[in-house]
């Protein structure tokens, strides 16, 4: 009997109730098995990996939609809580063998048992992602990358360890591979339904960059576009310029246009002279055609300031007018606090031309 | 007349034959397979008699022949019951050359006879208008035209050793049918194609633990019955049974119980995508039929995950039942995989059912057989599993009937730290008098004050009492008394 457990024999076995020596033989046996199921402790304390076993190779069967479906809800159904090391085992052995397979069915498979996943402590999922991603690997890295990134996109609070490490593996990714995986992900469900957690810009994530950047390039009209300048809006990264992203009322090519720059370049820190020089154009519009009554807003002296700080040298004759200029002769056109920025910022500009980068 | 195992194996065939009707169309293979084997049967058996008709008959909601009753036929003839209930008829008498086409007609007048006939004439004008003619009715049982033999008064049936007459097991015989049922329809539904209600299969599992809640025993009698039909219905919920019974000895939380008991009664069902000839063959399986066999395992994998209502645990039951513990068996399974112990579970339950039930090939093997031929299968099973079933069912499996060293006859209540020592009830004076159900007495043989021991696993045969009671015929699997298992 070698193909399964024996279910209908060939011949009957002989000798057993007539040999005394194989009945002593059983009985020893049987008396030394029995002791096992004393209890249903193994029960009790084996986890759900089989089952997740089996969850997992249907998936790799290439199910329908109504089996995938099925396979999603169980998954659901059957984590949550704390997970064994057997069960993260299973979990990520059965992962690493499914990302191996055709994309379409990475991307259909793969996010029943993140979804799931998230029922689980945030350390399961990290765990997860951590023991599935092989950054060494350029095809594994391009399998899970949207998936990776999806999670990021969604809010998982990963602890630092994790969050460093997985976005370390997503900014590996770059070139066609990168353009590839993008669109992939543009189809999960943070993009696909814009919902995607304040969480994701700050503190800035230079890595999410290229991810933004790609998704921006894929559609025009895309409600990600307004998504992101409002996170940005939030949440500007670190460089001067940056402040030219408050200047935006609403996406469109212009915001469109900055935004891709800035991510394309992953400008966290630090922005090239081009884009400096982008943001300088961009605030310097705005605040010339700054109506009277906004001139109050919170960004306004920022934005100001900046424009020295940038040395952005077109800006010369307008940083004059902000610090001088008078209505009557008598009462300034600028608040105050625009007026010092300008003065400020006057100030920089004198000390010459940026050093370019 | 036709001798006793005959005669079962016919009158399941003909209840599989009314059962596949309701549950599928006309031409399907399983049905048409049903007629055309229970007339050549029938055709055979009566020759070989020399006999020229063959007269079941329906007494107290049970199939009775030639004053027996046929325990195992009733429990998967649920639906020909209630069709002779529908024809106000005490049976059918079958004349030995039955056509086929009739049969077939009577099969289909079983599925669309939706109401009851008013009178036992209307039901004859039916069978006449559909031309089955070589099928007679008879009147119920008690009228003088009854075709068969009257029974005594039930009153004057001894309690113990008859089955119907024995009100435990008369609880049991609906539930079981129940289960039955519950295995047929989704066997049914997965064959056409449509979604499997794993709920309804729970269902019959709270019917069965809210049943069983003083024990297994009573309806663990009704798995020794065979019903010729081992690769679908009986072997399913014959493992399902036993699977509760294990889930039971281990304490299972109810919940985790009924859903061990869904997976046993569920675990087979990719079997009904198979081809029904690779089923009706007779013979061995060559290479790629057997294949085509092995997918039944995912496939019903397949099946029961697309069910709204399936869990993981029934889901992983159908797919790794035939995976064995040293990672042989089928489908295969990656290197990464384990099996769940509610499975491994099944699996020995599995094997064991398939041991020590009869076929129509081999008679019941002993418990102790059994064990046998499962320890010495090394890598088969998980060790755990396979002590978890030896500590349920033991030497002497609940239900079943033993002999005690004193002569006495018991029913086996429960197995026994011990599996040569079980929990009995007396049931019979070392006479062989049968026992009031008032004197009933429980007894551990662990206890060694009894001083006494089981020396012999009895199987029951029931008779249906003439007016002259004849004793039970106890043919039987002897064991020999085993070595530190006397007293």
């Amino acid at each position: 009997m070698t193909s399964g457990p024996a279910t209908e024999p060939d011949a009957e076995p002989t000798g057993v109730d007539r040999d005394p020596d194989a009945l002593l033989r059983l009985r020893r046996n049987l008396d030394a098995l029995v002791p096992l199921s004393v209890s249903s402790e193994f029960i009790r304390h084996q986890d759900r990996s089989g089952r997740l076993s089996t969850l997992l190779q249907l998936l790799l069967e290439y199910p329908g939609p109504k089996a995938l479906a099925g396979i999603g809800d169980n998954l659901t159904r059957s984590l949550g809580g704390e997970l064994t090391e057997r069960e993260q085992q299973v979990l990520a052995e059965g992962a690493r063998a499914l990302l191996k397979c055709e994309i379409v069915l990475i991307d259909r498979s793969l996010p029943l048992i993140l979804t799931a996943l998230r029922a689980s402590p945030v350390q399961c999922l990290a765990t997860f992602l951590l023991s599935t991603c092989n950054p060494s690997s350029t095809d594994n890295l391009e399998a899970i990358w949207p998936h990776v990134v999806n999670e990021f996109l969604l809010g998982a609070d990963f602890d630092a360890h994790a969050t460093t490490q997985l976005l370390g593996c997503i900014d590996r990714l770059r070139g066609a591979s990168l353009e590839r995986a993008s669109a992939r992900l543009a189809e999960l469900e943070a993009v696909r339904t814009s919902r995607i957690a304040n969480d994701v810009f700050f503190p800035p994530r230079r890595e999410l960059y290229g991810a933004f950047g790609e998704l921006l390039k894929l559609s025009e009209t895309s409600p990600l576009g307004p998504r992101l300048l409002r996170g940005f809006q939030a949440h500007p990264p670190f460089w001067p310029g940056a402040v030219a992203l408050a200047t935006f009322h609403r996406f469109g090519p212009t915001s469109r246009g900055f935004l891709m720059h800035m991510l394309r370049e992953r400008a966290v820190d630090k922005a090239s002279y081009g884009l400096q020089q982008l943001a300088g154009r961009i605030i310097l519009g705005t605040i010339e055609k700054l109506p009277e009554g906004l001139r109050r807003q919170a960004w306004v002296p920022e934005a100001i300031e900046t424009l020295g700080l940038i040395r952005f040298a077109p800006a010369l004759d307008t940083l004059k007018k902000i610090a001088k200029e008078k209505r009557h002769l008598v009462n300034y056109v600028w608040p105050t606090n625009c007026r010092k920025s300008a003065t400020v910022a006057l100030e920089d500009l004198a000390q010459g031309p940026p050093v370019e980068e | 007349m036709i001798a006793e195992s005959s005669s079962d194996e016919l009158v399941t065939t003909l209840a599989n034959g009314v059962s596949h009707r309701a549950l599928y169309y006309a031409e399907h293979p399983q049905v048409a397979g049903a007629a055309t084997e229970f007339c050549s049967k029938l055709t055979r058996l009566l020759h070989s008699a020399k006999e020229g008709s063959f007269f079941v008959s329906v007494i107290d909601d049970h199939l009775v022949y030639d004053h027996r009753f046929l325990v195992g036929p009733t429990l998967l003839g649920r639906r020909l019951l209630d069709f002779a209930g529908f024809l106000c008829c005490g049976g059918f008498r079958f004349d030995c050359y039955l056509p086929t086409e009739q049969l077939l007609a009577f099969f289909d007048l079983s599925y669309e006879l939706r109401e009851p006939v008013r009178s036992l004439d209307e039901a004859r004008g039916l069978f006449k208008a559909r031309g089955i003619t070589s099928i007679a009715l008879s009147p119920p049982h008690g009228h003088p035209d009854f075709f068969g033999t009257h029974l005594v008064d039930k009153a004057e049936v001894p309690e113990a050793g008859n089955v119907p007459s024995d009100p435990e097991l008369q609880a049991v015989i609906p539930l079981y049918q129940t289960l039955v049922e519950a295995v047929e329809v989704a066997h049914s539904r997965a064959s056409f194609g449509h979604e499997i209600d794993v709920d309804e299969a729970r269902t019959a599992a709270e019917k069965l633990l809210a049943s069983t809640a003083a024990g297994f025993q009573d309806i663990l009698r009704l798995v020794q019955y065979p019903d010729y039909e081992s690769y679908t219905t009986g072997h399913s919920v014959r493992v399902g049974l036993l699977a509760a019974v294990v889930g039971s000895q281990l304490k299972f939380e109810r919940d985790l119980l009924i859903e061990t008991c869904a997976a046993g009664l569920l675990y087979d069902v990719g079997k009904a995508k198979i081809p029904t000839p690779i089923w009706l063959k007779a013979g061995a399986l060559d290479e790629e039929e057997r294949r085509a066999v092995e997918t039944h395992s995912l496939i019903g994998a397949q099946l029961l995950v697309e069910s709204h209502s399936s869990s993981s645990l029934i889901v992983d039951a159908a797919l790794a039942h035939h995976c064995r513990f040293d990672g042989k068996g089928y489908p295969d399974r990656p290197a990464w995989c384990t099996t769940s112990p509610i499975t491994e579970i099944l699996s020995v339950c599995e094997v064991f059912e398939a041991l020590t039930a009869p076929r129509p090939h081999k008679p019941a093997w002993s418990p102790l057989k059994a064990y046998q031929v499962m320890l010495s299968d090394e890598g088969a099973f998980e060790p755990r599993a396979l002590a978890a079933v030896v500590r349920s069912f033991g030497f002497f499996p609940p239900g079943s009937s033993v002999r005690l060293s004193d002569n006495r006859r018991a029913l086996v209540l429960s197995a026994g730290a011990d599996p040569a020592l079980p929990r009995v009830q007396i049931r019979q004076t070392p006479e062989g008098d049968y026992l009031p159900t008032r004197e009933w007495r429980e007894l551990d043989i662990a206890d060694r004050s009894t001083g006494v021991y089981v020396s012999e696993l009895l199987s029951e045969t029931v008779v249906v009492p003439d007016p002259e009671p004849a004793l039970p015929n106890v043919s039987q699997v002897s064991l020999p008394q085993l070595p530190g298992l006397s007293h």
